[in-house]
């Protein structure tokens, strides 16, 4: 497997193939792309060190045309980031975009997608996160009573033991039934 | 929290410290919550049971982190690398105080922090690797990585090998995964015509084509078989004679209805024979057996795609199909993450907003019709009963304008001087009439259901099935329609007995075969000329003229709608005509799959550039089975004529493959008589009636087996389902059994335990803990001496995901406003609380006091 651009070694590349769910040509795609971020800031040729230590801020990362529209990139990279700033080193960047693939099992998916709804971080979507949740969706157009009657009818539906909040299983239960999950739980890169 | 810090500044730290400080709480608070969810391994007495619940090899965490930390830190010192100014990077180049305080944060992190599993992952791999390498075996894991590189080629050959991947990407960055879906299908439907194309190409065009000699040299196999007459065939095969005229014009015109000297060609079922082809490796291949087997062949080839298609989605929505959970459905599934542009997500916004507004509007809707008076109700249905015989009748007058148009054009064309006596351009609108009339109605009849419906006042959800339904139906009655007027002429009893051709009254069709088969062409002909017009003179200008007029009403105006259910209802219907010509027109694949080809790059054009993506949420996977369905309903419904075709009418005398026999299954016969005569019995048992009765009564049973199973497993999760409930009761049971053991009112707790609203994500801890922690602190209770216990000698008490979770913190929280201690051990035990009560012990002492 010569590695005509010369970015990473082989075995970096081996590595990067067998955690994640892409192949080398896509990796280098990814790579790319993630340089195109900022041209000047990242070296042509990564060393190991480098994938780690070398992070774009999150206002950089925003930019990314992929990124860019999700109401919640933000979200997303601060869940993918080392340190929950939201900045990514590319390995950070990798990651997201490997959970966000096509091949992606549902669990992992699932998991990750409960960190991001999950605003507060405290490990249960409560209904403020979810009330977060709907101004992204919505862009806060919803009246603070839709918000509520949504929030309650979602509550209704996946709460099963009563406390007013979602825990990670229940949020399973219902990813599991959610048809649409799967479909729109991933960016083509 | 538990981890009380040592403050080097005494009582008042700098204020950069105690910034310090609220980040390390905040990291605590974080680090624990982030752990409970990834990690399992902290915890002492029970298993996470969220870790179970994933994937363990998913899911790791990386170990070695404060070791790859510190090397990575040497690294840098030595490297002395300067910070680029526009990226953060990692540097500890600060003073001592600092950094000391980071490594101690970094340390705390250590195990508990959460990292990305790509990190874990290698690391692990590599131990994995070392082992393997240091064991026995070194030569089967060369042979491994061989393996693995191989599979890692084969899966970036799929990749590559993937057409339109990167036009899909493009597709639904614009237009969401709805769209896609359409794309997707379209895709599907262009390789099946492919295969279908391909196998009848290489089955009976190439072998005739190739190897005919231009003589009737058959040679008539089976002996014994009735239904075969050589004698007829030979005197009508001399009379089956196409006018070809050189004319240019009439060449166009030909080519565009099939007749002429297309009739001539391989396209047609006329163009073959029922010779044996004698040069045909050795021995010979019967053209007709081929074209039979052929024929049954793709039908089943299409069935099985066809259901292994369906079922990857069928199964999923099977399980949601009491609706349950449409709110979460669409809180958490609903944004489409592979959007990337502006216009497209403003646009998405605006539809997940109407969408929950219409929900609630739908809601309200529920409302009104509850408290609806009887008057308006007997109203309401006598509209509906009103308008759905009017769409009863507009279908019933569809259906009778086809017939009575193609009676007319048939009639019409029968006058044998018909092209003499009018003008080019008539005769070929009269040819063309049939397949224009039932064009135009799908094009202007569901415009008048889309209007007539509003009037109905369904929920909006149940108008888009409504009217698609009513669409549906009205494009598979105009082909019923058409399919029974064509039978109709070719099964008409008034023929002359030599030739079998009709007479008098009767229209005198050579060869009715091809005549079906030009009337599909056409069909497919025309259906693509009308959606490239569509696409290019209606969509197109309608672009143009928003982008470019800047007059008011130009804007308001705007793009068209990509409308996705009109679209796949086109394409399905493109997919009916192929499956109902190609046993008459053996190369209608070929134009069906020429013509797939073709409408994706239009469908590209406009979906790219000329219209907006659909404002009524398109739910992807429920919508696919309906289509789905709908293209399982026309394929059975093509396999009746075509099956009728074959078992049930006479083949014409005079052309085609089966010109000898009296039914075209007679071939099979024919081929079955020349086995040896044991086949033959094993043939005769299994065709028999009484075998097909036992498969039949077979496969009822299995069907009865399986249905009875899925209705069991459906009890099964109800009743899962309520116990589910129950423990969620227990749960609140203990609660309450501890705030009456606090001391506490429920309420009020429960009050307390509510977060006042985030402005922003990871706002840390709740507030009210964090002010506990504060008042431990000042109130003093905590000495310097207790501040100073060694961090890790504290056990840690890492909270864990199950019912006494909450319960657990609960008590925490009421520990810390409370001070003193409780006596725990007074707390009278019950086989429930017991577990309760060991937990909160371990809190005391977690808590040191």
């Amino acid at each position: 497997m010569g590695n005509k651009v010369g970015v990473f070694t082989d075995e970096q590349i081996e590595a990067f193939q067998d955690c994640t769910f892409f192949t080398k040509k896509e990796i280098l795609r990814i790579f790319r792309r993630f340089r195109e971020l900022a041209p000047n800031a990242i070296p042509k040729v990564m060393s190991s060190v480098d994938t780690n230590r070398i992070r774009l801020p999150y206002q950089q990362v925003k930019a990314m045309t992929e990124l860019k529209e999700n109401p919640f990139c933000e979200r997303i990279c601060q869940v993918f980031s080392e340190d929950g700033t939201g900045a990514l080193s590319f390995e950070d960047f990798l990651d997201l975009f490997s959970v966000l693939s096509e091949i992606a099992p549902r669990e992992l998916k699932t998991v990750y997608a409960f960190k991001i709804y999950d605003f507060d971080g405290d490990n249960y979507l409560g209904k403020e996160d979810l009330r977060s949740t709907l101004r992204c969706l919505t862009r806060n157009e919803l009246s603070e009573e839709e918000v509520e009657f949504v929030v309650e009818k979602v509550l209704e539906e996946t709460d099963l033991d009563d406390d007013g909040k979602l825990s990670y299983i229940e949020f399973e239960h219902v990813i599991s039934r959610s048809p649409d999950f799967m479909t729109t739980f991933h960016v083509r890169i | 929290m538990n981890r009380n810090r040592v403050s080097p500044f005494g009582e008042n730290p700098p204020p950069y410290y105690s910034y310090g400080e609220e980040v390390e709480k905040f990291d605590d608070y974080y680090d624990d919550a982030l752990n409970s969810v990834v990690s399992g391994e902290n915890i002492p007495t029970k298993k996470n049971p969220i870790i179970d619940n994933v994937n363990d090899s998913v899911l790791r965490r990386r170990r070695s982190r404060r070791s790859a930390r510190k090397l990575r830190r040497h690294q840098q010192l030595l490297e002395g690398e300067s910070n680029e100014p526009d990226v953060i990077v990692d540097d500890d180049d600060e003073d001592d105080d600092e950094d000391d305080l980071r490594t101690r944060i970094e340390q705390k992190k250590g195990p508990g922090h959460w990292t990305p599993f790509l990190h874990e992952r290698r690391a692990k791999l590599l131990q994995k690797e070392i082992k393997q390498s240091s064991g026995c075996c070194g030569g089967s894991n060369t042979n491994r990585q061989n393996w693995r590189k191989f599979k890692i080629w084969k899966k970036e050959m799929s990749y590559k090998l993937e057409p339109w991947g990167s036009w899909l990407k493009n597709v639904e960055g614009h237009q969401g995964t709805g769209v896609v879906s359409y794309f997707v299908f379209l895709r599907w439907l262009f390789f099946l015509n492919l295969v279908i194309f391909i196998l009848m190409l290489l089955f009976v065009t190439i072998p005739y084509v190739a190897f005919s000699n231009n003589g009737y040299t058959y040679v008539v196999t089976g002996s014994g078989v009735s239904g075969m007459s050589v004698a007829s065939e030979q005197t009508c095969s001399p009379l089956y004679q196409v006018n070809v005229s050189s004319d240019a014009k009439t060449l166009i015109q030909d080519f565009l209805q099939g007749s002429g000297w297309m009739e001539k060609t391989a396209m047609f079922y006329g163009f073959y024979d029922s010779q044996d082809l004698n040069s045909f490796v050795a021995g010979h291949y019967s053209l007709p057996l081929a074209y039979l087997l052929t024929s049954l062949v793709i039908l089943l080839f299409s069935l099985i795609t066809m259901a292994r298609y369906t079922m990857q989605s069928f199964r999923e929505n099977l399980e949601d199909q009491n609706e349950k959970h449409q709110y979460c459905n669409r809180v958490f599934g609903g944004w489409d993450f592979a959007l990337s542009e502006e216009g497209t997500a403003v646009l998405k916004h605006r539809s997940l907003y109407k969408d929950l507004a219409g929900e609630l509007a739908e809601q309200r809707h529920h409302e009104a019709r509850k408290n609806m008076s009887s008057n308006d109700k007997c109203r309401l249905y006598t509209i509906r009963f009103f308008i759905n015989f009017m769409v009863i009748c507009i279908l019933g007058g569809s259906g009778y304008l086809i017939y009575w148009v193609t009676d007319w054009v048939t009639s019409f064309l029968a006058d044998p001087n018909y092209k003499t006596n009018n003008d080019a351009i008539v005769v070929l609108l009269v040819e063309f009439l049939p397949s224009l009339t039932i064009t135009a109605l799908n094009g202007i009849v569901p415009l008048i259901f889309g209007i007539v419906v509003k009037a109905e006042n369904y929920t909006p959800e149940f108008t888009i099935k409504i009217t698609l339904i009513r669409t549906v139906f009205l494009r598979l009655a105009s082909l019923a329609v058409l399919i029974a007027t064509i039978y109709r002429i070719v099964s008409c009893t008034d023929k002359e007995t030599t030739c079998n051709v009709g007479q008098n009254a009767c229209d005198s069709l050579r060869c009715w075969e091809t005549y079906v088969g030009q009337n599909f062409f056409k069909l497919i002909v025309l259906d693509f000329l009308v959606k490239v017009g569509v696409t290019l003179g209606y969509e197109l200008p309608r672009k143009i003229l928003t982008t470019k007029c800047d007059a008011a009403i130009c804007k308001k105006i705007g793009l068209a709608e990509f409308d996705i259910p009109k679209n796949v209802l086109d394409i399905v219907y493109t997919q009916t005509l192929c499956w109902l010509g190609f046993f008459y027109a053996p190369l209608i694949p070929a134009l069906a799959t020429i013509s797939m080809f073709v409408l994706f790059y239009l469908k590209y054009l406009s979906a790219m550039y000329n219209t907006n993506p659909p404002e009524i949420p398109y739910k992807a996977s429920k919508s696919n089975n309906f289509f789905m369905i709908v293209l399982m309903i026309a394929f059975f419904l093509c396999c009746l004529p075509v099956g009728y075709t074959m078992v049930k009418l006479t083949p014409s005398y005079g052309c085609g493959p089966f010109r000898i026999y009296s039914y075209m299954t007679v071939c099979v016969d024919a081929t079955i008589s020349n086995f040896p005569s044991w086949l033959q019995t094993i043939i005769g048992i299994f065709t028999s009636g009484s075998f097909i009765i036992i498969l039949l009564v077979l496969l009822s049973l299995i069907i009865y087996y399986t249905s009875s199973k899925s209705g069991a497993r459906a009890k099964m999760i109800v009743m899962l389902k309520e116990q589910m409930i129950m423990e969620g009761k227990d749960k609140q049971f203990l609660l309450n059994r501890i705030y009456e053991l606090t001391g506490e009112k429920p309420g009020a707790k429960k009050k307390d335990n509510k977060r006042p609203p985030s402005n922003g994500p990871r706002n840390g801890p709740p507030p009210s803990a964090v002010k506990t922690v504060n008042e431990v602190h000042q109130n003093g209770n905590v000495s310097k001496d207790n501040d100073l216990t060694p961090v890790d000698d504290v056990p840690e008490v890492v909270p864990y995901n199950d019912p006494d979770d909450s319960t657990r913190k609960t008590a925490e929280t009421a520990f810390k406003r409370e001070v003193t201690p409780v006596d725990w051990d007074q707390v009278p035990g019950d086989e429930n609380t017991n577990r309760t009560t060991s937990t909160v012990t371990a809190t005391n002492v977690a808590f040191d006091f």
